[in-house]
């Protein structure tokens, strides 16, 4: 007879074995019907355009993007990496997309998931690099063998990148700058007590929009109070605690800010409770943080929780990326920087945001020029 | 007979008193009139609401862990099974279509059979608690990503918001719920005998074997259990955000850690209550309503409540030397 132990021990090895087998390359994606020719590199390794191979329709390349982690606004740039992919296919440049996120924002996770993909000897990595220090020697080591690195989303001092695609470190600041005149509009007054959720300590972006915002408040705000800059570590769930406590303390409190983009959103959901029980009206405070997430496009923002969000659209962030490494690949377009400026959404212009924002920006496609 | 009345005293022997929940209970009155002083709008209905709503989520999973401590060790995977709960039960309701009733069964169904599969390995396979229900956890993360990718899963609507959502009069229907499963956890643990066998097994496991206690058959329920607790808490949440979001519960494993051990609960089994538990969730909430009301970086909260934990322990330890010697 069979030990119950022994089965159970084999039960999970082969539990563990099929499940590797099952999961693997479940995160790569091809477009249909690719062709062959990946060869894009010359003797020296370095990148040479291949728009004569385009024109065959047989080029291929193996690009691999690292977002901070699993979340829903790399989900965004994802999407938009996807419609850049389908979009260059229908041209005959087939792109093998490896999408390596970590579960967590983990900075030496992410410089792992570097060197991996480093060892793929991929044509091009699109990094969102969480600390500059983990992943600096990295990217240089993939610069020198060949292969072309970008930044999207994040960027950070001395990144040997050639490019970046997002909103750069002036445009975080400005993002809090700005984040001031919309709680101001919101609210309807600039003597106000307000508060601020300021996300993780740890993530250079969160910092930079926080003195942004700051700093804008003392130059030019003298009667906005901040009450209150409490931490919630990007956690929506201890977002949400925090802005009830603010609440219950701060009564009078008129504004909220959310650096990152689930805090607001937690506070919408705290706020949302104290309407419930009485202790607010709707109207009586302004909430605001960054990106529009499909919940708060089609339900917090709508229902007035929150007032609305500053944006610079990832799903424009992944799209651009693509295109720029393509550009440089097949047609030796030399990479620009694109910076992406945070526009306001509010429940005025929802539906038009995006469309509106790729008019005003429309010349950041430098490689249609 | 005798052998029922060896497994009474037995279980008696471990189960001890505790008046650890007691000091801690002076200690919350005690900040509380500090807090009031500090702030007039401490003791405000408002704020009063806010905390025991927000002792009650984080609060079910105490329960859980609690139970778990008094049997065996620590469970580490109480936040992630209630994440996945939250995920389960919000894709049942909405793109799966059931009912919300059907689809809190079902969650809960599918977490209990996880919890099962953890006290099997511990059981069955002789493996640590610690090492098993850390591997469920990041079962449980990988599974969840794997489903929802990172994104809300949104569109929960119905009365059944009003579990997580709602008010009975001045008080918070999620306290309620906690309150309830707390009052029930409390009279199983004190009242039936598979309470007083799995006080029994926390003392010594070797021992409640010896007098006829079925040791693997417990710890097996027990993990059961603790999931259910946890999932209800994850299901709660649910309701709460009307959604399902992929990160509740990060940070429900140290709390519940420390909810239970504040409330008594001895590290190394045998010994603990589910009110004290409560009281625990509610000191852990108060000194997370106080870090706002008094200003200060909410960073300090983790020092504060690192430093309430190790002050728990400790004395749990000195308590625990204390019995020894007098035996």
């Amino acid at each position: 007879m069979i030990n119950i132990r022994k089965l159970l021990a084999m039960l999970l090895a082969l539990v563990l074995v099929f499940g590797l087998v099952a999961c693997a390359s479940s995160d790569t994606t091809t477009p249909a019907d690719t062709s062959s020719d990946s060869g894009s590199e010359d003797a020296s390794g370095d990148t040479t355009p291949d728009s004569d191979a385009a024109e065959s329709g047989n080029i291929e390349y193996d690009v691999v993007f690292i977002p901070k982690s699993i979340h829903e606004f790399y989900n965004i740039i994802r999407t938009g990496v996807d419609d850049a992919i389908a979009d260059l296919a229908e041209e005959g440049i087939t792109i093998n997309l490896t999408w390596s996120a970590a579960a967590k924002a983990d900075s030496s996770e992410q410089a792992r998931l570097l060197e991996s993909a480093i060892s793929l000897q991929p044509d091009a990595i699109a990094i969102a690099v969480i600390d500059g220090d983990m992943c600096k020697d990295l990217m240089q080591q993939a610069l020198d063998m060949g292969i072309s690195v970008i930044a999207f989303d994040t960027d950070f001092e001395g990144s040997p990148r050639q490019a970046c695609v997002g909103a750069g470190m002036d445009n975080q600041r400005l993002c809090g700058s700005q984040a001031v005149d919309m709680l101001v509009e919101g609210m309807g007054t600039d003597s106000a007590q307000i508060a601020v959720l300021s996300g993780s300590p740890t993530a250079e972006n969160h910092q930079i929009i926080l003195e942004g915002f700051t700093e804008r408040v003392e130059a030019d705000f003298p009667n906005l109070e901040i009450v209150t800059i409490q931490a919630d570590n990007d956690d929506l769930e201890t977002a949400t605690r925090i802005t009830e406590n603010i609440f219950a303390q701060y009564p009078d409190i008129q504004g909220i800010f959310g650096v990152t983009s689930s805090n607001g959103l937690g506070a919408g959901k705290a706020y949302q409770a104290a309407i419930a029980s009485g202790q607010f009206e709707l109207g009586d405070v302004t909430i605001l943080d960054k990106t529009l997430t499909e919940e708060k496009r089609t339900d917090m923002i709508p229902a007035g929780y929150m007032y609305g969000v500053l944006d610079s659209p990832p799903y424009i962030m992944g799209y651009y990326a693509v295109q720029m490494i393509n550009a440089y690949l097949t047609d030796g377009i030399p990479y620009q920087d694109i910076e992406m400026p945070y526009r306001a959404a509010t429940a005025e212009n929802l539906d038009t945001f995006t469309d509106n924002y790729l008019e005003e920006f429309a010349d950041l496609e430098y490689w249609n020029q | 007979m005798k052998k029922k009345e060896s497994q009474s005293k037995l279980a008696g022997r471990f189960k001890g008193s505790n008046n650890t929940s007691l000091f801690i209970l002076l200690f919350i009155i005690l900040l509380g009139a500090v807090l009031s002083i500090v702030s007039e709008n401490f003791l405000t209905a408002y704020n009063i609401g806010v905390i025991v709503r927000q002792m009650s989520f984080v609060g079910m999973a105490a329960l859980a862990q609690t139970l778990v401590l008094i049997t065996i060790g620590t469970d580490l995977s109480v936040g992630t099974t209630a994440c996945l709960a939250n995920i389960l039960f919000a894709i049942f309701a909405t793109s799966g279509g059931l009912p919300a009733p059907i689809a809190i069964i079902l969650s809960l169904i599918i977490c209990m059979v996880i919890g099962l599969c953890s006290g099997m390995l511990i059981t069955k396979l002789k493996l640590s608690p610690f090492i098993v229900t850390l591997g469920i956890s990041e079962i449980s993360t990988g599974a969840v990503l794997v489903i929802t990718q990172g994104v809300t899963v949104t569109g929960l609507e119905g009365p059944v918001l009003q579990l997580g959502a709602g008010m009975l009069g001045p008080v918070p229907v999620p306290t309620l719920i906690f309150i309830g499963f707390a009052l029930i956890m409390a009279y199983v643990m004190k009242y039936t005998p598979f309470g007083r066998e799995i006080y029994a097994i926390g003392g010594n496991a070797n021992a409640a074997r010896l007098v006829g206690i079925k040791v693997d058959r417990n710890t097996c329920m027990v993990f059961s259990i603790s999931a259910a607790l946890a999932a209800i808490g994850g299901i709660l949440m649910a309701c709460r955000y009307s959604s399902g979001q992929p990160n509740i519960g990060e940070t429900w494993r140290m709390n519940s850690i420390t909810a239970a051990v504040v409330g008594g609960t001895s590290m190394t089994g045998g010994s603990g209550s589910m009110l004290g538990t409560v009281i625990g969730a509610l000191l852990i909430t108060q000194l997370s309503n106080a870090i706002v009301i008094l200003n200060i970086s909410q960073y300090w909260e983790k020092v504060v409540t690192g430093g309430v934990v190790l002050l728990a322990v400790a004395i749990d330890a000195l308590r625990s030397r204390a019995a020894q010697a007098a035996k």
